[in-house]
């Protein structure tokens, strides 16, 4: 309450200066923006907003650390057991045949 | 190959519990692997099951998942056959790609391995030989 009240006190004076000057103008003598400060403002205004948008976007992309695998693309990573591997003892050749496997394929 | 893991910890470690967990519920080893796949899905499965297990006895159970060949391949040894059967390996084939299609792999491989253990049930006294099974598969202390 007290931080509101405080706030309020210092910005009212701040704002109301326009009020308090002697030619705030009107609407039949307003001072013209040339069309140059016009696109300027109103369109530098939107690309500085995508500009913006757009580095925050590649900041924060390159910190979320190492690239994750997105479902559809093509994977292009090491492959990942879950669970042990198959682990062939050195010297020995690796089997390449199990008889009576069962199982299903499927695609997606 | 691409810089980095392909998920994140989390991902691999909610994996490794349901692989876990499956085993533990069913006393099959399970495993997944998930990359691409070099040649037919059966042959390269049936090769790694002939490098994970002693005997073709043995219960177990390879998930294969290749993401940029979009196919999933599940193999059963033929001790595991009798209580997966293929029927039961193809639905839950079909759990695993209907996640898929929507871009949950982690959590198709997840449904696939629950399905799969709830399908094989709890192990009966004939397929509890922890001993039995080879000390590759064996599930890791993690």
């Amino acid at each position: 309450m007290l931080a509101v009240t405080g706030l309020t006190v210092a910005t009212l004076p701040l704002l109301s200066t326009a009020a308090l000057a002697d030619d705030i103008g009107d609407s039949y003598s307003p001072d013209p923006l040339s069309a140059l400060q016009a696109w300027a403002i109103y369109g530098g205004v939107v690309v500085g907003a995508f500009l913006l948008a757009i580095v925050l976007t590649l900041l924060s992309s390159r910190s979320s650390g190492p690239p994750r695998y997105r479902p559809g693309r093509p994977w292009s990573h090491d492959e990942i057991w879950v669970g042990d591997p198959p682990a062939v003892a050195e010297g020995e050749r690796p089997h390449v045949a199990l008889p009576g496997t069962g199982g299903a394929s499927g695609r997606w | 190959m691409a810089v980095g893991e392909a998920f994140s910890h989390d991902q691999t470690d909610r994996l490794e519990r349901a692989r876990a967990a499956a085993e533990q519920q069913t006393g099959i080893a399970f495993a997944v692997r998930i990359g691409a796949i070099d040649g037919e899905p059966d042959l390269v499965a049936e090769q790694i099951l002939a490098n994970q297990v002693p005997n073709p006895r043995v219960e177990a159970v390879l998930l294969l998942v290749s993401p940029g060949d979009r196919l999933v391949h599940v193999a059963t040894t033929a001790g595991a056959k009798r209580r997966v059967s293929d029927q039961i390996a193809g639905l839950a084939v079909l759990t695993m790609t209907s996640s898929f299609t929507v871009g949950d792999l982690v959590g198709g491989i997840v449904n696939g391995l629950r399905q799969l253990a709830d399908a094989a049930g709890a192990p009966s006294g004939a397929h509890t030989r922890p001993g039995a099974r080879s000390a590759a598969i064996e599930p890791s202390a993690r």
